[in-house]
């Protein structure tokens, strides 16, 4: 993860330019072997010495107007087909693109150029500067104040040796993300953190500071693609093969990690045609037991493109309390940390893998649906009564398994009548609502700022791409890395790059699920490249019993984590109904395990604070 | 002196999935589930019962002579075992033939145009199918159903696979019933139902599929589908080789 401090003031205020200066020093002191990439009236921003892997070039703009932290590729080579030519060519901002980038706030950036980025821009003549965030969230970005000054970074860790600065626990972020499910809203778990959420945009003038959203999915969906299924595959292709062959590029190693899924198996599919031909090794997490095996499916797709498979028996005995000590984010993030990474990071490194690839956002961006929203509805919204209603309800009754009325009874009410589709009403079968309290419950379910902002009313917005695209802007909120461990390798989503999700933005619903397939344009899409068998998959294996054993090998340490932590103290979950769920020989834990694993990573992330001593008094 | 030798029900099948012995109630729609230290006790007492090979480090507990009649009792007393040969079988697992492909692969498959007797067919499948379930919930498969496969379609099934022109005829019978299928019922909570519609909709065909009831363990799962040969007539090969079958008609 590239790590970064910058600091914006405003130049003609004293105070500010006083404070300013003194964390200037105390940073460059702390950091004295990082690189200064803006140092200039208003604005200081540093970096650390990337290593070897990872993906933190600077992209200086001219006359210090700024700086592009990350991975930028151009846009061009994508519609061109040609992702690899993206990375071979070294990027640099000349006086007249730097002038276009600061003049059109950002805009510059989303139309001519994609990756993983946060750009720190500063306008001389209207004394603006301007933070932005790339729509696929991989680079972090976080923000704080110190008096009136404004910091930005991506680990906290880093401007706390800097500057130590109390945090308090947000307990409205703790809350309302067990019911919205993550870091939506731009709150963290400390009150004093914000997130810079992806595709938006701070502008902090003279007198004040707003954030907009220089990318807004909703707008974007509004534009559709008129084609037909064979083009829309094609698209498809050319679009996820240019973004993975353009990341390829980057390395001459590899890493996959291949579930033996579909999303996975597309991405393996790209790496095997990389013009650049990296090294690939592929590293897959089983446990033995029923359907949660999935190794034939990885060794297939492993075998067909001719890369080396590592095979790792994930959860087990594997202590608990040892990864509790690894979750040092402004957010809790998940426990999934199973398996041995530490061994598999050295394996991978061996192997001269400087990435790790995933396939994360694949079932959100090539459309899995939403049992409740059937694509007709959307369709409806957009064109009213027509021919092709009729058949996208029949084929949205054959995948959810309803039967036609009930679509188009859903058509013509959220379709055509156009009435609102409360989509947060889905989030209440949520299951860990159940073991919250009537209180804390009540208060989350009704409060709107734990949204997207996007998203908090969007009456005006098709139901069906208002769902599409909140799904899968989940991941791009969610994908944060935390604090590296020794070896790790950075991770990369290559299926959530920006010209992917603009074309799954829109493209029509019912086009992605067609002929009684979900995900079928991907499947179409890259049919010719992937095992049979994986192609036609229809269901996956399940995930849980790698927590299950975790949690079931670590009985005495979890009963003291949620009984005794904040969540159960501060009366946010139901202590009762915890200890009956957490007894010896509770039939119920089974189906609440993924409640469980939010809940364990919320407190051992509290704890870690604390031992950290990043936590106020 | 030579152990009383049991039978198992009629009313009830097993099979060996995972660690455990799994076995399942046509009357009540339950299964039960018997730990394989516990089950290979029985070995000796019931015709035809099946030995879990335990896992590879586990050790093979002394099996107590206690524990062995503690099961045999409790499962006399539930109905699982009975001692009278007329009104019982062997515990022999059903052996299926693996799935090695499915009917509908690709998405063109479910373009077939609708026949006017086929619309019948389908019917009067479903019309049938509906008295004989009753409408009840899916839980229960109920004798009458079993009674009535069983009786028959039992000689004429047979484990072949589909000749060229069969599966032609298979796939476009299953494209109209997916098609038709939409019009009448949702098949979310009714998947007994729909199979058994499936089946008689392919029998008036002449087409006749074995209908495989199969179960996994850790999670806990239970499934069915259509299988004729090594072909799965509405499911894929990669869902119904994740299940141990444990019943078949």
């Amino acid at each position: 993860m590239q790590r970064y401090i910058a600091i914006i003031w405003q130049e003609n205020h004293s105070g500010q330019c006083s404070t300013a200066l003194k964390l200037r020093g105390k940073v460059i002191q702390r950091f004295a072997d990082w690189s200064i990439s803006v140092d200039a009236p208003g604005m200081f921003v540093c970096r650390a010495t990337p290593s070897r892997s990872e993906i933190s070039n600077a992209y200086v703009l001219s006359a210090s107007q700024g700086v592009v932290l990350g991975q930028l590729f151009e846009r061009k080579y994508v519609e061109r087909c040609e992702g690899a030519g993206a990375a071979a060519v070294r990027l640099e901002f000349d006086e007249a693109t730097s002038w276009r980038v600061v003049n059109t706030s950002g805009d510059e950036l989303k139309e001519k150029y994609w990756g993983t980025y946060v750009a720190l821009l500063r306008n001389d003549l209207t004394r603006q500067k301007m933070v932005l965030r790339d729509p696929s969230g991989g680079l972090a970005c976080q923000s704080m104040m110190l008096g009136e000054i404004h910091i930005y970074f991506s680990n906290i860790a880093d401007i706390l040796l800097a500057e130590p600065i109390p945090l308090r626990v947000n307990r409205h972020f703790i809350v309302g993300s067990l019911v919205s499910s993550g870091p939506f809203s731009g709150e963290t778990a400390y009150e004093e953190v914000e997130t810079i959420l992806p595709g938006q945009r701070v502008v902090h003038t003279c007198e004040d500071s707003r954030a907009d959203f220089f990318w807004n999915p909703l707008t974007i969906s509004t534009d559709h693609e008129d084609i037909s299924f064979t083009e829309g595959a094609a698209l498809t292709r050319r679009t996820v093969e240019s973004c993975v062959h353009a990341w390829a590029s980057c390395f001459s190693g590899l890493a996959l990690q291949l579930s033996g899924g579909l999303d996975s198996t597309i991405v393996a599919a790209c790496l095997a045609s990389a013009p650049t031909c990296p090294r690939v090794t592929c590293i897959n997490f089983h446990i033995q037991r029923g359907t949660s095996d999935e190794r034939s499916f990885a060794r297939e797709v492993a075998e067909r493109a001719g890369f080396e498979l590592i095979e790792r028996r994930s959860g087990g005995r594997k202590s608990l309390e040892l990864n509790a000590r690894q979750n040092r984010a402004v957010v809790p993030t998940l426990l999934q940390r199973y398996g041995e990474w530490d061994e598999v990071w050295r394996a991978l490194r061996e192997r001269g893998s400087m990435a790790l690839l995933r396939g994360d956002g694949g079932d959100e961006l090539f459309h899995k649906g939403v049992r409740e929203m059937p694509d007709s509805v959307d369709h409806a919204f957009r064109h009213g009564l027509g021919g092709k209603l009729w058949s996208i309800a029949m084929n949205d009754a054959l995948i959810e398994r309803r039967t036609v009325w009930e679509v188009l009874a859903l058509a013509a009410k959220h379709g055509i009548l156009k009435q609102p589709f409360d989509w947060r009403r889905l989030y209440r079968l949520d299951p860990k609502l159940k073991y919250m309290t009537d209180e804390a419950r009540e208060y989350a379910l009704n409060d709107e700022t734990i949204w997207h902002p996007l998203y908090r009313h969007g009456a005006q917005w098709s139901p069906g791409k208002l769902l599409h695209s909140h799904r899968f802007l989940k991941y791009t909120c969610k994908f944060y890395m935390p604090a590296a461990e020794k070896d790790e390798l950075p991770t990369l989503a290559p299926l959530l790059a920006q010209p992917h999700m603009e074309l799954s933005l829109r493209m029509p619903l019912s086009l992605m699920r067609f002929g009684g397939r979900d995900r079928a344009l991907a499947r179409a899409a890259f049919a010719a490249d992937m095992p049979t068998s994986i192609a036609q998959r229809k269901f996956k294996g399940l995930s849980q019993m790698q927590t299950d054993d975790w949690i079931s090998s670590n009985p005495q340490f979890v009963r003291e984590l949620l009984l005794g932590g904040y969540l159960a103290q501060e009366n946010i979950i139901d202590r009762y109904k915890l200890e009956t769920l957490l007894a010896k020989n509770s039939t119920a834990r089974a189906s609440a395990i993924s409640s469980l694993i939010v809940f364990i990573s919320i407190e051992a992330w509290l704890r870690n604070a604390e031992v950290h001593g990043m936590l106020a008094a | 002196m030579h152990p009383t030798r049991l039978w198992l029900s009629r009313d009830w099948f097993v099979c060996c999935a995972g660690a455990y012995l799994v076995c399942f109630d046509t009357k009540e729609g339950r299964y039960q589930l018997i730990s394989a230290e516990a089950a290979n006790t029985l070995k000796d007492h019931v015709f035809g019962w099946p030995l879990i090979e335990l896992a590879e480090n586990g050790e093979s507990p002394p099996s107590s002579g206690r524990q062995g009649v503690d099961l045999k009792r409790i499962l006399l007393d539930k109905g699982v075992l009975v001692p009278d040969a007329r009104r019982g079988k062997a515990a022999t697992p059903v052996c299926v033939q693996s799935t090695r492909d499915c009917l509908l692969g690709e998405y063109e498959d479910l373009k077939v145009k609708l026949r006017a007797s086929d619309v019948l067919m389908f019917a009067v499948a479903a019309t049938s199918s509906g008295w004989t379930m009753s409408l009840r919930k899916e839980k229960q498969i109920p004798k009458g159903v079993v009674r009535q496969i069983v009786r028959h379609k039992l000689s004429l099934i047979c484990d072949r696979e589909l000749l060229e022109h069969e599966r032609i005829e298979a796939k476009r019978l299953l494209a109209t019933f997916l098609r038709l299928r939409p019009l009448l019922w949702k098949s979310a909570d009714q998947n007994l139902f729909e199979r058994l519609v499936l089946l008689r909709f392919l029998k008036y065909y002449g087409l006749q599929p074995r209908w495989v009831f199969g179960v996994s363990v850790e999670p806990f799962q239970y499934y069915s589908w259509l299988q004729f040969g090594s072909t799965v007539i509405d499911d894929s090969p990669g869902r119904t080789k994740s299940l141990v079958p444990i019943m078949m008609f």
